[in-house]
């Protein structure tokens, strides 16, 4: 059943005259079905594509924000002392400097003599290798003095900085003998990226500091050196 | 030669609500095509990917002006941490030393201590066998009281006993394991 429909110019014209008000309708939703096709669907779809990407990187951006705002509640004063303390109580290199003043500081307040004492240093120039975690100096020490002042001994030493670990003692009654080791370890590389979080030192991280605080720093007190019993003995 | 429109105007062809019908929808595509033009536009604006880079590289420009405070405090959290674990594998020798001082009894004197990680070694000298036998029961009363709290001895052995017929006076030398 093929119906053949003729149409011609004059119909046309004729219907186009007759249904003149219809165009600009017909022409707007075309011309917005269009848009809707070709702009704003593909649009759509590739937002919504994206969205796990950009969650990725509004994370990233979150992160960094708050290391921003961790850097800026900083205070350079604080954190330069923070920094000094914990770099003086863990080195990041050998130094003998620092051992020998813990070493005469508790010794002195202790009231024990220091005998000889030998370290076993190691290689000076090559650098500790990554794998080594806790690298340190050996030191074996002899003190004259009893049971009460090599206890005292080790109890200054414990609450001295650079901070140190007894391995052995030999108390005889030729005197003692303290095998010590001295800590030390370089700085880690600082690199950072976008994906790096910075903490701000953590409650417990506070405490030690606090602690270490309170432990002698030989470089800041004085070496107390009994000054007014040697006036007296010497007056005597 | 003119048209003659035979025609003439007559009754409208097209139905006048299919009209209205059809401006209501060609207001509703035109104002819905630019309400998600200008949604998605703004969505594009504020949420797309290039949007966050940017607010991240500003944030990161801001960052960079404190390189000092990220090298100090990088270390000094990792200070932190590394010092914490090498305190907390100390032992406190004051500790156990005086520990050993208290239950020394008396007329027992220590002739030689030797304290290592995990041991120590004791060498103890009186005139008599009785303190000797005190401080073995102390050091297992001792021993008695160690739990994974509260760490204190987990052996005690008597290496040797000896007698002097010169001096008249008795050597003992015990090894002490700690846990």
């Amino acid at each position: 059943m093929n119906k053949k429909i003729n149409i011609d110019l004059l119909t046309l014209k004729t219907l186009l005259s007759d249904y003149k008000p219809f165009l600009t309708p017909l022409f707007t939703i075309f011309s917005c079905l269009l848009v809707f096709l070709v702009f704003i669907l593909p649009q759509a779809n590739e937002f919504l594509s994206s969205q796990k990407t950009v969650n990725e990187e509004k994370t990233k951006l979150n992160n960094l924000r708050g290391n921003l705002q961790t850097l800026q509640n900083l205070s350079d004063g604080e954190l330069g002392n923070q920094y000094e303390l914990l770099s003086y109580a863990l080195p990041p290199e050998k130094n003998f400097e620092a051992i020998i003043n813990s070493l005469s500081y508790s010794a002195n307040v202790s009231g024990v003599i220091l005998g000889d004492f030998d370290f076993a240093v190691g290689s000076i120039t090559d650098s500790p290798k990554e794998t080594q975690s806790f690298p340190f100096l050996k030191i074996e020490l002899n003190l004259a003095g009893g049971v009460g002042a090599v206890e005292s001994f080790l109890d200054t030493l414990s609450k001295t900085l650079p901070i140190s670990r007894v391995s052995k003692i030999a108390l005889g009654p030729s005197g003692t003998t303290l095998e010590l080791a001295f800590f030390y370890k370089p700085y880690p590389e600082v690199q950072f990226s976008e994906n790096s979080i910075i903490n701000p030192v953590s409650s417990e991280g506070k405490d030690l500091i606090s602690e270490l605080e309170d432990f002698s720093n030989p470089t800041e007190s004085p070496i107390p050196l009994f000054t007014e019993e040697v006036a007296t003995e010497s007056a005597l | 030669m003119n048209e003659i429109n035979l025609v003439g105007l007559g009754p409208k062809k097209y139905d006048e609500k299919k009209l209205r019908l059809a401006r209501i929808a060609a207001i509703t595509a035109l104002f819905l095509t630019g309400f998600l033009s200008v949604g998605l536009f703004f969505l594009n604006t504020r949420f797309s990917i290039a949007s966050i880079k940017r607010q991240q590289t500003d944030v990161i420009n801001q960052i960079s002006s404190y390189d000092e405070r990220i090298a100090k405090i990088t270390i000094v959290n990792a200070r932190v941490s590394e010092i914490r674990q090498i305190r907390k594998q100390n032992i406190d020798y004051t500790k156990f030393i005086q520990t050993i001082l208290g239950i020394l009894p008396e007329g027992l004197s220590i002739s030689t201590l030797e304290i290592e990680e995990k041991g120590v070694g004791l060498s103890v000298s009186s005139s008599s066998l009785l303190p000797m036998s005190d401080f073995i029961n102390e050091l297992l009363r001792f021993s008695a009281e160690n739990s994974k709290d509260n760490p204190t001895v987990s052996k005690v052995t008597i290496e040797s006993i000896s007698g002097s017929s010169n001096t008249g006076d008795f050597s003992m030398t015990v090894r002490i394991d700690m846990p």
